[in-house]
């Protein structure tokens, strides 16, 4: 045991040869290695956080798109719904609107067949009292009932009042010729004595030249005729104006139906 | 008695006293550092490791002391000074 | 003329020719006119040769990348261990002990781990090595404390806290240099002197464990002897004056 001083010496070289070549070959080299590692690291690190980064941003901006497209979906649906239903009231208005015009026309048209109901009852009503009077006063009339309504007319003629009378007579004197109708041939005697009643009443002429027709129309009593003008006495007249009575009440009880 | 079986006798009693006296002390810190060191691992499991590193640590330096009465013992027993001493003479 | 004798070195230490301590000073291998290589210099020789051949082969082809070679990432899990041990011990930043404690502890562990080899005889079992290195972190005291604080403040510390304990302050740092290297001296002598005794009495097993025992014991001390030597080189610092 003891410290030779040579090897002493020796190892304190060898020591320190030792720490250079240590420092050559072994911690500054590695230190720069792991310096360098730790870098590229971190670099790796910073680029994987912008990355993460820009992951995010694209994400924010998909989320975003996405719930622009939602919303747009959105609007697009509602508007179409809306459209759907305004379509929908507006083929039900029209649909309604159809139905009514065609209740319409069908009411119109059952009015106007009622009508044409109506009015077929009614000319039928008319023309059946028409030939049933007509008939019934055709039989009623014969000479005597004749003669009788020659005595009507000629009381008629006298309480005529006296602007009918002018007027006749002034359509009298443009034509110069009196017509007179009947329904059965008169006897000359009542023609005579119709002749001078007319004369008298109406102020005619002598050379008034009396001109005979014979009407069956007339049924019974006469009619005498200057141009237009017209003084009558007759069934066929009174059948009228019953007929349009009759025609006149019938309406009126249709309408009220 | 001559002085080889002076120098010799009292050289291995020396270095016996010197191994068994001198390891006491160290060998009782020792005792510490370690019951020490295993209580703290005991309390905090999660710093064993270093906790384990330190008192390897420790335990060298204290077993130093040891060494140094070691180192005498060895001094006295093969690299006797006076023996040679007494062989020169 | 060299006289080489490297059959010397094949010895088994301290059982075949049964000779004192200091005996690895005293086996000379290569001989040269009154100069002597002996075997502590020549296996300290393989044990720089092995440390500087591994740092080659791992820095040959240094990786800058991810892909690292196993060898590149054992070497560099060490030296950050160290840098961080150092840094943190020392508290200085700049990866200034890192040096001396990677080239201590490299040198203490190789040596140590080679105890395994029967016919290896450690140099940092022999008193001149060990004290070698105590006195190359001797010298790393001023040259770091100059570095650090300057002559005044490397100085200054010997006067503290008064002048009286300056001759005290010299010899509690130069023995706790001196106490450095004999522990690393007495454990390494320890281990070796155990397992020459054992295998003397049985040779077969027996000595292995207390050889293995002897590894873990070598890689403390080989972190020991670099941890005290920061402490050591890093004690005096560049005095931070508090702000008033």
């Amino acid at each position: 045991m003891g410290i030779d001083l040579f090897t002493l010496t020796a190892q304190v070289i060898n020591l320190i040869i030792l720490l250079f070549l240590l420092r050559k070959f072994l911690y500054v080299p590695v230190l720069k290695a792991v310096e360098a590692r730790q870098k590229l690291i971190a670099d790796e690190l910073i680029s994987a956080e912008q990355a993460r980064a820009s992951a995010q941003k694209e994400e924010a901006k998909c989320v975003a798109k996405l719930r622009e497209i939602e919303t747009q979906k959105q609007a697009v649906l509602d508007k179409v719904q809306k459209e759907a239903q305004q379509l929908a009231v507006k083929l039900s208005e029209e649909a309604q609107v159809q139905y009514k015009q065609s209740q319409q026309k069908l009411n119109e048209k059952l009015k106007a067949e009622h009508r044409n109901f109506d009015v077929s009852v009614q000319s039928l009503v008319v023309k059946y009292f028409e030939q049933f009077a007509d008939s019934a006063l055709k039989q009623i009339a014969d000479a005597d009932l004749n003669v009788l309504a020659v005595h009507r007319f000629m009381q008629k003629l006298t309480t005529l009042p006296e602007n009918e009378k002018k007027s006749f007579a002034a359509t009298y004197r443009a034509n110069n010729i009196i017509i007179i109708k009947s329904a059965k041939v008169l006897p000359d005697e009542m023609k005579e004595n119709l002749e001078n009643v007319l004369k008298q009443e109406l102020k005619l002429k002598n050379s008034t030249i009396f001109e005979y027709k014979i009407s069956e129309e007339l049924i019974c009593g006469l009619s005498v005729a200057a141009g237009e003008q017209m003084i009558s006495w007759n069934l066929q007249s009174y059948l009228k104006e019953f007929r349009n009575n009759l025609n006149n009440e019938v309406v009126k009880i249709l309408n009220r139906g | 008695m001559d002085a080889y079986a002076i120098i010799g006798a009292a050289s291995v009693i020396g270095a016996c006293l010197c191994m068994g006296i001198g390891s006491i002390g160290s060998s009782l810190g020792e005792g510490q550092a370690a019951a020490s060191a295993l209580q703290a691992m005991a309390q905090q499991p999660d710093e064993a490791s270093r906790i384990r590193s330190t008192m390897f640590v420790s335990l060298a330096m204290i077993e130093t002391t040891a060494l140094y009465s070691l180192l005498i013992a060895f001094l006295i027993l093969y690299a006797n000074p006076f023996w040679n001493y007494a062989v020169n003479q | 003329m060299p006289q080489f004798n490297f059959a010397n070195w094949l010895d088994l230490p301290y059982v075949e020719k049964n000779i004192g301590l200091e005996s690895y000073d005293a086996i000379k291998l290569i001989s040269f006119d009154g100069w002597a290589v002996n075997v502590t210099i020549f296996n300290s020789w393989i044990v720089m040769a092995i440390i500087v051949f591994v740092s080659w082969l791992a820095t040959r082809h240094l990786s800058y990348g991810k892909q690292v070679s196993k060898l590149q990432t054992a070497l560099e899990a060490l030296v950050l261990w160290l840098q961080n041990e150092a840094n943190e011990t020392s508290g200085s930043r700049n990866n200034q002990y890192l040096g001396m404690a990677l080239g201590l502890f490299s040198f203490i562990l190789v040596a140590n781990l080679l105890t395994f080899i029967p016919w290896f005889k450690p140099p940092t079992a022999s008193l001149s090595t060990t004290m070698a290195l105590a006195l190359v972190v001797f010298l790393a005291i001023p040259y770091f404390s100059i570095q650090n604080a300057g002559v005044k403040g490397y100085l200054r510390k010997f006067v503290e806290p008064i002048p009286l304990m300056l001759p005290m302050n010299v010899f509690s740092e130069c023995f706790s240099i001196f106490a450095m290297g004999l522990r690393l001296f007495g454990n390494m002598l320890s281990g070796v002197m155990f397992g020459a005794i054992l295998s003397a009495f049985i040779p077969f097993v027996a000595p292995l464990t207390m050889q293995t025992l002897g590894l873990l014991t070598g890689t403390i001390q080989a972190y020991i002897f670099a941890l005290l030597a920061v402490v050591y080189t890093s004690a005096v610092k560049e005095e931070i004056k508090p702000e008033i």
